[in-house]
């Protein structure tokens, strides 16, 4: 379009004609972004308001840890369940002692030991 | 007689051939040497790179040596001399074939769901992209080329890929220059763009909390490089190996049925491209064409395109903290220059100084990947213009 050398105001130009284009694509690609999250995206129902009995590990939870754990669960719950931990209010965590079998409690750990 | 093979040996070393100026070049190699491996800036790049410019300043080596043909008996050319290691490798970058290559890589590393919760963000992405023109506008009141000063712009895309393949094909003799300084500024982003973005706002301002992002659904993450290909690919040809391959390596991400080569594009891929790109393009920078003024004035164009991208963005952000009613923080404006995931880490940093219990990451993330779609759409309308 150009010579080798450009003017200053051809230079002007090219900078209308390049931020132009890069706004321009850029804001049609927000459209394109609305269109999808009407399409795909459906607003999660108000905050669900859930009482969690997560097991968790067999030795009990030392104090200073508590408010992690806490976080933990919440956002292992959360994130179980597809949605924010905003939605969330725990209440309370119970834990639930493991009843399941002995073969059973061998295989899941001969399971995970595998993966290492 | 042996005196004789003493001199004809010491006559065959590289220290009789050895100039200033390659001496002068390998001072620069080895101080950037240095900032790579003790101060740690980019060392992924900056190390291949500086390494390739000791290597390409070393006399009678001829690593980056151009393969010489002579025209045989039957009227062909034959090859008389094969060219050195280096120049195979760099044809990589001198067909445009390795910057795409490393974008198929970051767009598996890169996640889009910011953007997509926040689509407003593209727009602080483009923002950003005005310390390209302006830069370019410097360049040829300087009195660069129109090509060499589109080459110059796009440093202030913050995006190394986009710069060498731009600088590649429009001006390949300034691709050490401009590389250099791509690389080096991305690693002074978290010097160079904080007091600048304190400059232009208030400290309410910076202390604004944004709202949490929306979750992202799967089919939007999947449908959104399909989306972008095809528009920005109809839209701009000539950015179509960027932007493809970058969403190419998305797609291998979101997709979740590709495992396998999403992990080689993220890693191993990625890893072996890097290491050719940079020695090559740090082979470019021989002395004849570093040791030059241009070079100087290169650099310093540079750092006025971070930093006029970063006020842009910045400035952009404000725009955006009225119109939105004070929902959103002009801090993330800065994080629009791409250098990611720098760039948003330095918007984070900044925020929590004044409010610790603000956290703009994700937040920044969206206006960070959305910089690097724009500074590769501004390379491709700078190519198509003067390509």
């Amino acid at each position: 379009m150009f010579g080798q050398t450009i003017s200053f105001g051809e230079g002007l130009l090219v900078t209308a004609l390049g931020m132009g284009v890069v706004f321009a694509t850029l804001i049609a690609l927000s459209y394109m972004l609305d269109l999808l999250r009407i399409l795909f995206y459906k607003e999660p129902k108000a905050p669900i308001q859930i009482v969690e009995k997560a097991p968790v590990l067999e030795e009990p939870a030392k104090k200073e840890n508590e408010e992690e754990l806490i976080a933990v669960i919440t956002a292992a719950v959360a994130a179980n369940l597809q949605t924010s931990t905003h939605n969330i209010v725990v209440r309370n965590i119970v834990r639930i002692g493991d009843q399941s079998p002995t073969w059973n409690r061998l295989g899941r750990m001969e399971q995970m030991n595998s993966r290492f | 007689m042996f005196i004789d093979v003493i001199r004809d040996f010491w006559a065959s070393t590289g220290f009789v051939a050895l100039t200033w100026q390659q001496l002068v070049m390998l001072g620069v190699a080895c101080l950037l040497l240095y900032l790579a491996i003790v101060k740690q800036y980019e060392p992924l790049l900056l190390l291949p790179i500086s390494f390739g410019m000791l290597l390409a300043n070393l006399p009678l080596a001829f690593l980056m040596g151009e393969p010489i043909y002579e025209i045989g008996k039957d009227g062909l050319p034959h090859v008389k001399q094969y060219g050195g290691l280096l120049y195979y490798l760099y044809q990589g970058v001198k067909l445009g074939i390795y910057p795409p290559l490393i974008f198929l890589g970051v767009g598996a590393m890169t996640d889009f769901g910011p953007l997509i919760a926040n689509p407003r963000s593209l727009l602080l992405g483009a923002a950003a992209q005005f310390g390209i023109f302006t830069t370019f506008m410097g360049a040829i009141a300087l009195g660069f080329t129109g090509p060499e000063a589109a080459s110059i712009g796009i440093i202030g895309g913050a995006d190394g890929p986009t710069a060498i393949f731009l600088t590649s094909k429009l001006a390949p003799h300034l691709l050490g220059p401009i590389a250099v300084a791509a690389y080096s500024y991305m690693a002074l982003v978290p010097i160079i763009q904080p007091p600048i973005m304190k400059a232009l706002t208030t400290r309410e301002e910076r202390r604004t909390k944004m709202e949490q992002l929306r979750p992202v659904t799967k089919t939007e993450k999947v449908l959104f490089p399909i989306i972008v290909t095809i528009l920005g690919a109809l839209l701009l040809p000539s950015a179509a190996g960027l932007l493809g391959m970058l969403m190419l390596g998305n797609l291998f991400r979101e997709s979740g049925v590709v495992d396998r080569i999403f992990k080689t594009a993220q890693n191993e891929l990625i890893n072996i491209v890097t290491i050719f790109l940079g020695t090559t393009v740090g082979a470019t920078a021989s002395a004849e064409k570093f040791l030059r003024a241009d070079t100087l004035k290169i650099i310093a164009l540079g750092l006025i395109a971070f930093s006029i991208g970063t006020a842009a963005g910045v400035l952009f952000g404000k725009i955006m903290y009225i119109a939105s009613g004070k929902k959103v923080n002009p801090l993330i404006g800065s994080a629009g220059v791409s250098a990611v995931p720098m760039a948003a880490r330095v918007s984070q940093v900044v925020g929590q100084k004044e409010n610790p219990s603000n956290f703009l990451l994700m937040h920044a993330m969206g206006p960070n990947v959305a910089g690097v779609i724009g500074s590769a759409i501004a390379a491709g309308v700078l190519l198509s213009i003067f390509g």
